[in-house]
């Protein structure tokens, strides 16, 4: 039985279709994100999840049981879901402290004294802040306050928790540190997570399954490594990680860079489906590209340090590309001729679109 | 540009500003406080708590001090219950109509009370009351069923007009809160109404104080109300207590030392409430604002949507409409006392309001003295925050000290204190002279106008001005061309903050006011207590015209100005 | 074309002595960042500098001429000074439009109307604002205040610039683009850039030289990005410029072996050799000189976490009982099959191990 089941969700605001037919199964103790660009529907489908949103098309189950439906017309209002939620600015009750932050729920629940303060004290020491039970959240850290929100979820012992961009009002340290945190909260727990993120890395380092969204539609669930290595489209492609595209064309049956002619073709195989009508883009991350003897011609416009790793923007006839290699094997300089290998190629219609990076 | 560069001297141009500044303040609002409490302890240059107690042993100034409190508390008791409500109604149910209903609210604010109790008088007094009269015919009762003179009436009619304070403050409250607090609330399992009692109302509770506060020291304060509808019946607080004194005595220093001791005890009371309020806010203030703007979680009143707004509806009616309707056709009677037919009704006095001289002077001289206390106060004001929040001076605690103690000052305390200090004891005698008035303005209204110029200054980041330093201009350029249009929109707030507020008041003026230098306020007071009822009510009707010209059309256009003109 | 040159110059705040004896020169023409932890000093560098403090002894001095002199009573205002000044919060007046903004350093120098146009024009083409001219402040992004800042401070003075932290409150895209953009318009105008930062990335990838100034205001090492990196002076500037693991070690029968355990680790360097005489010493590597495989040659080690991170896979691997973090290209990972699941073991190969004096500062260090 999954843990939470979308059945061909829709979200619409307006004219503008939020979500769009979402179909989602996430199993037991699974650690899912939902990752996209803001406005692709990612916090909406976590809020209709929650139930601060009602979905207007499909059908939500969570553990086999109905929540919302809209063929049935059934809606569960949040207070009565049972999940544990962390939102984005904590949401931690100023006027209580700690200790009653954390048990405010359980009191809601009417559990007995002698649990209520077992689990309390249960889920302040898997967040270490037992020392601060009897302080007032004004007076902890961001790290520390966003704790006391995992805290109070975790003390509910929900089957499923909802977490929305937790991190983000998180300097970078600490939210590495938070992320490491929630995964092993996660671990020994074995809650099911669903994670809201517009952070990659948060993203691809927390999670089992993810999906990727654009706007309101699902572009591809799978693992982080498989989404990384085998994007299903060139949005995806674009989004997770570093990423070159460079217009190509084939003439006798070799692949040149367009308008590139004399710079020698590209080491790339021409895939089975090539249709002559397309324009191709070919795409590779700028992990994938080596300096070599042989191999397209480039030039080197500009090289940056970057402590490890070196950075170049280089040029292939009119079109430049990104390469990164660690900074042993960088050896080209700035207005160099060098020679490009290309150990990957995924090839792409020219016209599809990529994600903006502003 | 080619000046041989020096070190900052140690005595420069920001030494001698603060000087100034401190100088002004000291001779405004210093030195009248200082001769308040000199009058009241001491006699013939010895200490006298003997004398004090003694005045303060005596029935009717114990049953002043006994009324004011009873009154305040009261006051501020059902203010904060109809202001939370009628807040909670606006910010968190689904109720149609919220925007007119949000500025409607606003209303009582623009109506000077005394002017709504000389309508309720007319309405309900036991008498000649027209609804008891009206209440009288209808159900056969021998005497009137509502007697607005009276404590009670008094306390209601006060809430009235200043339960917006607390209004003010809790919907901005409510307005701004997080609301993934309330919504962390309810994934947690809370109904709405335990999400209201155990988040919602404790959230907002340092906004329920500060307004509360404010309401109470008001209400202290306060001369109009109580004088119209309290005085006849013997009821006094203390501001009128004091002015009872010293007219009954025609102005002898006995009497005012009288008052300066009952001034002493409003000042004790203002600034005991005020330091509660900073106590309480300092430990209660949550950061309880949201960055984004998301939608709080509205309570759904279903069938009773329109009955609540009709009340609401009901309630500015009664409040707002029913006195205003009421002066103006008081106002264009023949005479009082007969009925609303046509054939009693003229335009005769609005017309000789601007025939008589007395009261045209008075309309000038309130045009004319707002309008110039608002300026000066505005430019001092300025100068002073400046010093304040810019300079790096050492010296300026003396400044924010200065600048925040009229903020706690009754109007009546500082009447009796500019009495004691501008009647000729230093020099300068300004008293029954449009001048005395003009520096209680000042005094009064000084801590305003720092207020909101402060405000507007920490608004502007030191490194807004440090650029233009270093792209070539002075600090003088830098002031012209960056801070003063960028504070120029506090500075416009400040001057309405004081201009609309002086031009209707009572309270200061009527302690202060000359045969030729009456207020427009003093003047439809002294109309009203003379008997001329029609009169004052007609002047009354014209002073509510101005005040809502003064507030609506030129605040709306000035707005407008300052949006167009950063283009 | 200027030089800056600092001598002896000390400054205190409130009793607290910030700078002390602080010497310095930037060259004509390079880009010259104070790479340092929040509160360190550097900012008040960058202030004296563009005269909104003045130091307490000590000179200043820019170009030929000396601006600061306490002893001699001299300081110049900062509107004499001129020059082009970023701030951390842009600083962009928002009741005036990007033109105007841009403008104004001009109408404050009194430069004749006619060149106005044209000097402003050319700054907010240099930063990539052109059509944006007649829009507020509150209509633009963040980055692009960025610019309008840029623009007027190159207007203002495009001989020097002063930047203090500007990217900061950029997101990350934004960041890596505008520090392109910053180099790019050096190299244009030949500018003296003084960059103030706490990003170890920023300061890597535009300077001409590096400054790094510790916590109590000195410069521990001034030189080039690569310099500064791979050839760190002292444990401090080691640890600031990124990741590293610093591990402890012992010399116990001229064998070299982690102190939590004594396990073999690598042998100290021979230029190195004085360190063995010390009770324990430090060994310093960056997560990427490390070389991991599953079989071969190397330390047997173990895999308590690999997790991946985009473009970066990202381990935390264990040799005895002491761990530390590992990193490589994704690609490469994938390449040479190191994707492991928490648990499985390993061997690593230290391609570069830096020594350093263990000055106890710090517990063991995982960062």
């Amino acid at each position: 039985m999954p843990a939470l089941d979308l059945i061909n969700v829709s979200k619409i605001f307006g004219s503008v279709k939020a979500v769009d037919r979402l179909n989602l199964q996430v199993e037991q103790g699974e650690c899912f994100s939902f990752l996209g660009p803001s406005g692709c529907g990612k916090t909406t489908t976590l809020r209709m999840i929650a139930g601060f949103e009602n979905l207007d098309e499909g059908e939500l189950y969570c553990d086999g049981k109905l929540f919302s439906s809209s063929y049935k017309r059934f809606y569960l209002p949040p207070e009565k879901r049972d999940f544990g939620m962390v939102f984005q600015a904590f949401a931690v009750w100023p006027h209580m402290t700690v200790y009653d932050n954390v048990a405010f729920p359980l009191h809601l629940k009417r559990l007995q004294k002698q649990e209520i303060k077992e689990r309390t004290e249960m889920a302040l020491k898997a967040t270490s802040l037992t020392k601060e039970a009897e302080m007032f959240p004004q007076k902890l850290s961001g790290g520390q306050q966003q704790r006391i929100a995992l805290a109070r979820a975790v003390a509910i012992n929900p089957k499923v928790m909802l977490l929305d961009e937790p991190l983000s009002n998180l300097d970078p340290h600490l939210r590495e540190e938070m992320r490491f945190e929630i995964k092993e909260l996660q671990t020994r727990f074995g809650f099911t997570v669903i994670y809201v993120t517009h952070d990659q890395s948060e993203a691809m380092a927390l999670s089992d399954r993810m999906l990727v969204m654009k706007e309101g539609v699902v572009q591809q669930i799978d693992n982080p490594l498989k989404i990384y290595d085998n994007p299903a489209n060139k949005f995806v492609f674009s989004f997770i990680g570093l990423s070159d595209f460079i217009p190509v064309e084939v003439k006798d049956g070799k692949v040149f860079v367009k308008d590139a002619e004399d710079c020698g073709p590209v080491n790339g195989q021409i895939p089975p489906e090539y249709d002559p009508s397309i324009s191709y883009d070919i795409a590779c991350r700028p992990g994938e590209i080596d300096f070599s003897p042989t191999g397209v011609k480039a030039t080197v416009v500009r090289r940056t340090y970057l402590g490890d790793i070196v950075d170049y923007l280089l040029r292939i006839g009119s079109v430049d590309i990104r390469v990164q290699k660690p900074r042993r094997r960088s050896l080209a300089t700035v207005g160099e001729t060098c020679h490009l290998k290309f150990n990957r190629l995924l090839w792409y219609d020219h016209s599809e679109e990529t994600a903006s990076k502003t | 540009m080619n000046g041989r560069p020096r070190l900052k001297k140690k005595f420069g141009v920001a030494e001698i500003v603060l000087i100034f500044s401190i100088l002004i303040l000291v001779v405004v609002v210093a030195v009248p406080v200082i001769m308040i409490f000199l009058t009241a302890f001491f006699k013939d240059g010895h200490f006298n708590l003997a004398g004090v107690i003694q005045v303060l042993k005596q029935k009717d100034t114990y049953m002043a001090l006994k009324n004011s409190l009873i009154i305040a508390l009261g006051v501020t008791f059902f203010s904060t219950i109809i202001g939370v409500f009628f807040a909670w109604l606006l910010a968190r149910t689904d109720i149609p109509g919220k925007k007119a209903l949000n500025a409607m609210f606003m209303v009582p604010f623009m109506l000077p009370s005394f002017i709504c109790a000389m309508a309720w008088k007319v309405l309900l007094s036991p008498r000649s009351g027209y609804i008891n009269k009206l209440l009288m015919g209808m159900f056969g009762l021998s005497h009137a069923p509502i007697d607005i003179m009276s404590m009670g009436g008094i306390i209601a009619i006060e809430t009235m007009y200043l339960f917006p304070f607390v209004f003010l403050q809790v919907s901005g409250a409510l307005e701004r809160m997080d609301p993934t607090l309330e919504e962390s609330a309810r994934i947690s399992g809370a109904s709405l109404g335990t999400i209201t009692r155990k988040i919602t109302l404790p959230l907002v509770m340092p906004s329920i104080v500060a307004g509360a506060l404010l309401v109470c020291l008001y209400s202290l304060a306060h001369f109009g109300v109580p004088s119209i509808l309290g005085t006849e019946k013997g009821i006094y607080n203390i501001p009128t207590k004091i002015y009872e004194r010293i007219y009954a005595s025609g102005g002898s220093y006995e009497a005012i030392r009288v008052g300066t001791i009952l001034a002493t005890i409003l000042v004790i009371c203002a600034t005991l409430i005020l330091k509660a309020q900073n106590l309480i806010l300092k430990n209660g203030r949550f950061q309880i604002i949201a960055g984004k703007s998301m939608r709080p979680v509205v309570m759904k009143l279903r069938g009773l949507r329109w009955p609540l707004f009709f009340v609401c509806v009901l309630y500015l009616l009664i409040t707002v409409v029913m006195p205003t309707v009421t002066i103006f056709l008081i106002g264009g009677l023949k005479t009082y006392g007969l009925s609303f037919a046509p054939r009693n009704m003229t335009w005769a006095n609005y017309l000789e309001i601007f025939q008589l001289k007395m009261t045209r002077n008075a309309i000038w001289n309130s045009v004319y003295l707002s309008t110039s206390t608002a300026f000066v106060t505005m430019l001092a004001g300025m100068m002073i925050s400046y010093v304040i929040v810019k300079m790096k001076v050492k010296g300026k605690f003396i400044l924010e000290f200065l600048g925040v103690l009229p903020y706690s000052l009754p109007g009546t305390v500082i009447a009796l204190g500019c009495i004691l200090t501008w009647s000729g004891r230093f020099g300068i005698n300004l008293y029954n002279t449009a001048g005395i008035i003009f520096v209680a303005y000042i005094a009064r209204y000084m801590a305003f106008s720092i207020k909101s110029n402060s405000a507007a200054l920490e608004q502007v980041s030191d490194s807004l001005e440090e650029a233009s330093r270093s792209c070539g201009a002075t600090h003088w350029q830098t002031l012209m061309n960056i801070v003063v249009p960028l504070i120029r929109p506090g500075m416009i707030n400040a001057f309405f903050l004081i201009f609309l507020p002086a031009l209707r008041e009572l309270t200061t003026s009527v302690l202060l006011y000359g045969p030729t230098t009456r207020t427009i306020g003093v003047a439809i007071y002294a109309l009203n207590e003379d008997g001329e009822t029609v009169r004052a009510a007609a002047l009354a009707g014209i002073a509510l015209i101005i005040i809502f010209f003064g507030e609506t059309v030129i605040k709306g256009a000035l707005a407008k100005f300052d949006k167009t003109s950063r283009s | 074309m200027a030089d800056i040159i600092f001598k002896n110059v000390s400054k205190s705040f409130e009793g607290k002595q910030v700078l002390k004896d602080l010497s310095f020169s930037i060259r004509s023409g390079e880009c010259f960042t104070i790479l340092g932890p929040s509160g360190c000093g550097k900012t008040v560098v960058l202030r004296l500098i563009a005269g909104f403090e003045i130091p307490d002894s000590g000179q200043i001095i820019i170009g030929d001429e000396v601006v600061a002199d306490p002893d001699k009573g001299l300081c110049k205002a900062p509107e004499e000074r001129l020059l082009g000044v970023v701030f951390q919060d842009y600083a962009v007046w928002p009741h005036k439009t990007v033109r105007q903004n841009v403008t104004y350093p001009l109408e404050m120098q009194n430069v004749p109307k006619e060149q106005r146009r044209e000097r402003s024009q050319r700054a907010i083409d240099m930063v990539n604002l052109s059509g944006y001219e007649d829009r507020l402040p509150n209509q633009l992004s963040g980055g692009q205040q960025q610019r309008v800042a840029l623009a007027r401070a190159l207007v203002a003075n495009s001989d020097i610039l002063l930047l203090d932290e500007p990217l900061t409150n950029l997101d990350a895209n934004l960041r890596e683009e505008m520090r392109f953009e910053i180099k790019e318009i050096q190299k244009k105008t030949n500018s003296t850039i003084l960059y103030v930062t706490h990003d170890q990335e920023v300061a890597l990838a535009i300077s001409d030289r590096i400054a790094i100034m510790t916590p109590t205001g000195d410069f521990c090492q001034i030189s080039d990005a690569e310099t500064v990196y791979e050839h760190p002076v002292n444990l401090f500037g080691f640890r600031f410029l990124g990741v590293a693991n610093c591990l402890r070690c012992t010399q116990k029968n001229d064998k070299t072996c982690l102190a939590e355990d004594g396990t073999p680790f690598v042998q100290l360097d021979e230029e190195y050799a004085f360190l063995a005489a010390s009770p324990t010493f430090i060994a310093g590597f960056r997560p990427m000189d490390v070389q991991l495989s599953r079989t071969g040659d190397g330390f047997d080690a173990v895999v308590e976490r690999c997790t991946l991170l985009g473009n970066i896979v990202d381990y935390r691997i264990r040799i005895g009982k002491t761990s530390f973090r590992v990193q490589a290209q994704t690609e490469d990972a994938i390449q040479n099959d190191i994707i492991f699941t928490a648990g499985e073991s390993c061997k690593a190969i230290f391609d570069e191990m830096h020594w350093f004096e263990d000055d106890h500062t710090f517990e063991e260090v995982l960062v």
